[in-house]
């Protein structure tokens, strides 16, 4: 047509463009070819370097040419003067910069421009610092940036309130980075530790020429600035309650406090002559050097965990030689200590008692509060508040639910068991996939509610039935239980760390759905064991009984197992000590 | 080589151009060039001889086609030159603004074998200067100089117009010999590179930067928020 | 100023005429109440920081913006009513009923809910595309638009005769079409289409809306934003709810030197509103309380107005003619209204009426793709006036 500028039909196109694949094609492969022959022969010269560059602006993705390329600078450092070395690797940055272009996600081209900013001669560090955050202005969440970025930063010692001014702009921008909360996190505690002295006010930190890496500091954080963190971390997730970045930073504010690291209890028993001692948390007796002392004689005795399969373990047991500390009329006084951390524990066994125990009481032990610790409860009162009018806008939110839960438990977990049990079903209802997570964590929750009721009771009855209990945990706080009623829960196993109950002389667990009894192992007080209406259905389940000698009642009716002939006599051999037995 | 300038600071050596196929479509800077001038003066002749480095006798009217692009090598720096021609649209000096908007460069054309092309360059350098921005880079060519028989204009004339309006060079080229095309292109590249420094830091300097539409978007971090984040 | 989706931006990248200009994102939203420029929250992130909200608010307006986007049985028992009931009824305070009605919606307090919702909708659309805002502003000024389009058509052989403004159109009685016209230097040019704006169309051949609707407009070179903040390179999108009962709403624009509309340490300000009185009756009142003007008497710490200027023009889509011959092809002249829905179909009707095998304005092609050949001849010639 008159005038109509003229264009080449699809066909034509394609087919050129086809041939200038096929050209490039070519092209890559001989250089990639002749790239390996070169580095076979263990040539390092600038051609190699040419021809590795050609390949990796178009695939920056190839690792072994990272590998030959650094193999060749390496010898480059070697036959070349500072100066020409520093041009080199400032060239190989502009380099790299092209190839971070074309992936930014690049693991070889990252890793790469790392190792060359490391032994480069003279960094510019505020450079790097601001193509990072030209890269994160494009992908918030390019964790290959943050690692670099976070390596700069380490070398270029930026200050720590830069550093939280930068997250700030982060996560005005994006607040859905799990990157920057992250970050916020190892910030603020070295912004504003928390004081020595409580309730004073924040205290600059120390003037010190290197920045402090967050991983050797306290990970607490001074009140005054928690609460500008609440404030923020609200406003998050108050505008978007489904993003679980903002909830995760939340819980990381709530819940900062380890609990301190002793020695909680230890219990002797002059029946077996043996000492449990119960720690704060697990650790490995054997590598912690833990020393028995019995009326000031050290003593030689081999610590093992309740079961072999526990290399690291909450309770320990050894067992004195025998004789030791039979004799009912003699006093003993023991101590264990933990000479690693270093803290101790005394017990003594007075004339005529047959056990004896020391322990921490409940209340200044504070058993379960330690996962939130802010210090003052108004603090928590009012973030519980907060949740609570972010429930009654969203009240199927998950997070929210879930974080109203934990505050109930950290200001008053007996008072609030009822809303809790209720939040609990309503997460079940609403995020089905993840119901027996909260089935679990409701049934830690109640086992430690019961917990408290027991240490404020004062007695060594553990009893929890008809509380819907999935699992058993916090077994190692019940080392001095010598009753437990577990029946009419939905258990369908006793753990291996049943084992610790060391005291313990009746169970009951009626009820429930039990088929392993794996736990039930070298209890050596138990006598009395009632299974009615559970699951175990074969002799074999019932192996692990044997190992408990002074077991004499045993209730099986309402089990599988009982349908199975000969059953009493195949009873008898396996539990000889068994003198009343329901079938 | 007859090429003379007052501004900037230049090595003396004109570098090789790349040669070869590129490889691929990646480059560190981008600079939009744009060639002025009166009809005929041979401007999408110095464009195709830049770009392809052949020679058309016969152009007509340059319809349809109004930019090219070509990547040249600076000193390890890929500089991609986007060369925009007037596709005729100056036929009635009706060029519109936005053809000189955001130009980084300017190549101001005549034909040393006809005055009057050259009486316009001053009309030219004004469009430039009124709707081009402040930094616009300006170079003058003095084209066709394989005519010398039919010369109307001293280059001597063209170093002092291009002295008097701050030009940076002025050079006699010919698209048709290929003379001091690419020395013309490779001087305005390298002096764009000395006014502009690092991509990416320089970049991020600027908190809004204009852009250029296109189908993709940038990542939506709208109302529309869903349950399934990344964690990174 | 031009919303980041819609029928413009659609034809702006698929014509590739989008190669032309370069844009800037509308950085923020302001509206202007109790006598205050507020920035409006609207992206995620802007909610996030806001501080003018409070987090039970942050919420309520998060999961409204996230809902409202799909239709509900709630929404349309709300049909015919005012679109303020239904955000009342959905418990919204009145910071955010204002928001969404004025700065989001941009409707009026009467506006049906179904029309508020399909604004609020559009505009969430827009959400996010380009930038935190829903509008576009291209550099230099709206008029590189047509601009672009046009140098489209003359890098594809176009012709323009700028300054020739036509004196009359010659017609042939017979056919009822238009032959040729005459420019005011008395030039003939022979045409077998005319496109002309309606304002070139005589009275008595147009239709209008009685009485004829106007436009006010303001324009102000002022020397500093009204709502400053550490970045002086803001363009913002502000409206202006009535001021008092019988005012109209405004809205108003507010461009940064950045936009290259306006020198260094200047702000280029519109204003624009339906009339319901004379320009400067119906825009200086505004003009005073937000701007420090001679008029003005309290010394409050407002930007000043350097340059002026009021001005009424006809609201174009009202308009529509008759009695024309048949060649001849009107569009209408700039209406009040946000973005370009209007004028795109009307270009492309037209054109589908002058060319109706043609496809509107196709991509164009790659330079690489152009076939060289010396055969290719003069272009045709499309002439078309434009208002520039």
């Amino acid at each position: 047509m008159h005038g109509r500028v003229k264009i080449k039909s699809t066909a034509q196109q394609e087919e050129e463009k086809r041939k200038e694949r096929e050209k490039k094609l070519k092209v890559y492969v001989a250089v990639r070819d002749a790239c390996f022959s070169k580095r076979k022969e263990g040539i390092w010269d600038d051609e190699a370097l040419q021809l590795t560059q050609q390949l990796l602006s178009s695939n920056p993705d190839f690792a072994t040419l990272w590998n030959y390329r650094r193999e060749i600078l390496m010898h480059l450092e070697t036959v070349k003067d500072e100066d020409e070395v520093q041009k080199i690797y400032v060239a190989e940055l502009s380099f790299l910069e092209s190839c971070l272009k074309i992936n930014p996600k690049s693991y070889g081209s990252w890793y790469h421009r790392e190792w060359v900013s490391l032994r480069l001669p003279r960094p510019d560090w505020a450079r790097e610092l601001s193509l990072c955050d030209r890269c994160l202005s494009l992908d918030d969440r390019n964790f290959h940036c943050w690692d670099y970025r976070r390596m700069v930063v380490k070398m270029s010692a930026v200050p720590v309130d830069q550093e939280l001014q930068f997250t700030d702009r982060l996560i005005g921008s994006n607040f859905s980075n799990y990157s920057s909360w992250h970050y916020r996190s190892t910030l603020l505690p070295l912004l504003h530790p928390v004081s020595p002295e409580p309730s004073s006010p924040c205290r600059k930190p120390p003037p010190t020429s290197s920045p402090p890496s967050p991983q050797t500091h306290s990970h607490r954080v001074c009140e005054e600035q928690l609460l500008k963190e609440y404030e923020l971390v609200q406003n998050a997730f108050f505008t978007d309650p489904n993003d679980q970045s903002a909830w995760f930073y939340y819980r990381w504010l709530l819940g900062r406090a380890e609990r301190e690291e002793m020695i909680s209890c230890v219990y002797v028993s002059r029946d077996e002559e043996r000492v449990a001692v119960a720690f704060s948390r697990p650790v490995n007796a054997l590598s912690v050097g833990l020393l028995l002392v019995l009326d000031g004689q050290p003593q030689r005795v081999e610590w093992r965990s309740v079961h072999p399969r526990f290399k690291h373990s909450p309770v320990w047991i050894c067992d004195f030689a025998p004789g030791t500390i039979s004799d009912i009329s003699n006093e003993h006084n023991l101590t264990v200590h933990w000479t690693e951390k270093p803290t101790r524990r005394d017990c003594a066994l007075y004339t005529g008692r047959t056990e004896s125990y020391c322990r921490d009481s409940a209340t200044d032990q504070e058993l379960f509060r330690s996962e939130l610790s802010v210090e003052k409860t108004s603090v928590l009162q009012s973030e519980l508040h907060s949740c609570n009018q972010l429930q009654e806008l969203e009240p199927l939110n998950k997070w929210c639910l879930l974080t109203i839960i934990l505050l109930m438990r950290a200001l008053d977990p007996l008072g609030y068991e009822k809303e809790t049990l209720d939040h609990f079903q309503t997460l079940r209802d609403v995020d089905t996939m993840r119901s027996e997570y909260y089935s679990d964590l409701c049934s830690k929750f109640m086992i430690e509610n019961t917990i408290m009721k027991m240490e404020y009771a004062e007695v060594r009855v553990f009893s929890i039935s008809d509380k819907k209990l999935t699992t058993l945990c916090h077994l190692d706080q019940l080392l001095l239980v010598t009753h437990i009623n577990l029946s009419s829960n939905q258990l369908q196993r006793l753990p291996l760390e049943f084992a610790m109950l060391q005291c313990l002389e009746v169970l009951e667990a009626e009820n429930n759905s039990l088929e392993n009894l794996e736990g039930l192992y070298h209890l050596p007080k138990l006598e009395e064991v009632s299974l009615k209406n559970n699951k175990i259905s074969t002799l074999a389940d019932l192996q692990p009984l044997a190992s408990c000698p002074k077991l004499k009642c045993l209730d099986l009716r309402g089990n599988p197992v009982t349908q199975i002939a000969n059953l009493e006599s195949e009873l008898s051999e396996l539990l000889p000590s068994v003198t009343d037995l329901l079938l | 080589m007859q090429w003379c300038r007052w501004a900037g600071s230049w090595r003396s050596h004109l570098p090789g151009q790349s040669a070869g196929p590129e490889i691929e479509d990646s480059f560190d800077f981008l600079f939009k060039i744009i060639l002025i001038g009166d009809s005929d003066v041979g401007k999408t002749c110095v464009v195709q001889r830049f770009k392809s480095g052949i020679f058309i006798e016969k152009q007509q009217n340059t319809i349809g086609v109004d930019f090219t692009v070509r990547t040249l090598d600076i000193d390890g720096k890929k500089i991609k030159m986007q060369v925009w021609d007037t596709a005729g649209q100056e036929r009635f000096r009706t060029i519109t603004q936005s053809y000189y908007r955001s130009a980084h460069g300017a190549m101001v054309a005549y034909d040393i074998s006809r005055r009057n092309t050259f009486e316009s360059v001053p009309h030219w350098i004004r469009e430039v200067e009124q709707y081009g921005a402040s930094s616009v880079v300006l170079i003058l060519i003095g084209n066709k100089s394989d005519l010398l028989d039919q010369r109307q204009v001293l280059f001597e004339d063209a170093c002092t117009l291009a002295e008097n309006n701050g030009v940076l060079a002025a050079l006699e080229t010919s698209a048709k010999e290929a003379q001091n095309v690419d020395t013309a292109f490779n001087l305005m590249a390298r002096e764009l590179l000395a006014r502009n420094g690092m991509p990416m830091v320089d970049e991020a300097s600027q908190d809004q930067s204009q852009f250029m539409l296109n189908n993709s978007s940038h990542p939506v971090y709208g109302t529309g928020s869903s349950d399934k984040k990344c964690g990174c | 100023m031009m919303y980041s989706r819609g029928s413009l931006v659609d034809l702006l990248i698929k014509s590739n005429v989008s190669r032309y200009a370069e844009f800037k994102n509308v950085s923020r939203i302001l509206t202007y109440r109790h006598d205050n420029v507020e920035q409006v929250p609207c992206s995620r992130a802007d909610v996030f920081a806001s501080r003018q909200l409070s987090v039970v608010e942050k919420r309520k307006l998060m999961r409204f913006l996230t809902s409202c986007v799909e239709d509900t049985e709630e929404q349309q028992a709300y049909n015919g009513r005012p679109y303020l009931e239904f955000l009342r009824d959905q418990q919204l305070g009145d910071n955010l009923q204002h928001f969404l009605v004025h700065s989001i919606a941009m409707v009026t307090e009467d506006t049906p809910t179904e029309a508020g919702l399909a604004s609020t909708r559009h505009f969430l659309r827009c959400l996010g595309r380009y930038g935190n805002t829903p509008f576009l502003f291209p550099v230099y000024g709206l008029g590189e638009i047509p601009q672009c389009f046009c140098r489209m058509c003359a890098v594809f052989g176009g012709i323009y005769c700028l300054r020739h403004s036509v004196h009359c159109v010659i017609v042939d009685q017979e056919s009822n079409r238009c032959k040729a016209v005459i420019d005011i230097r008395g030039q003939r040019i022979s045409c077998s289409h005319f496109v002309v704006e309606d304002g070139y169309v005589a009275a008595e051949r147009k239709k209008v809306a009685t009485p004829t609707r106007f436009i006010s407009r303001a324009v102000l070179i002022t020397d500093g934003s009204v709502l400053p903040t550490d970045s002086e390179q803001q363009v913002s999108m502000v409206t202006l709810p009535p001021i008092a009962a019988g005012s109209p709403s405004v809205k108003m624009v507010e461009l940064c030197p950045s936009t290259m509309t306006c020198p260094p340490g200047t702000y280029l300000v519109h204003l624009t509103c339906q009339s319901t009185g004379s320009a400067y009756q119906d825009l200086s009142p505004l003009v005073t309380r937000m701007f420090h003007t001679p008029e003005s008497h309290d010394q409050g710490k407002r930007p000043s107005v350097l340059w002026c200027l009021y001005f009424n023009m006809v609201d174009g889509s009202a308009v529509d003619c008759h009695n024309l011959p048949s060649n001849v092809h009107v569009c209408s002249g700039p209406d009040g209204e946000l973005g370009h829905e209007h004028a795109i179909t009307q270009a492309e009707s037209i054109f589908r009426k002058i060319l109706p095998q043609e496809e509107f304005c196709p991509p164009a092609p790659n330079p690489e793709d152009i076939i060289y050949d010396a055969d290719t001849a003069e272009g045709d010639v499309l002439s078309r006036q434009t208002e520039e």
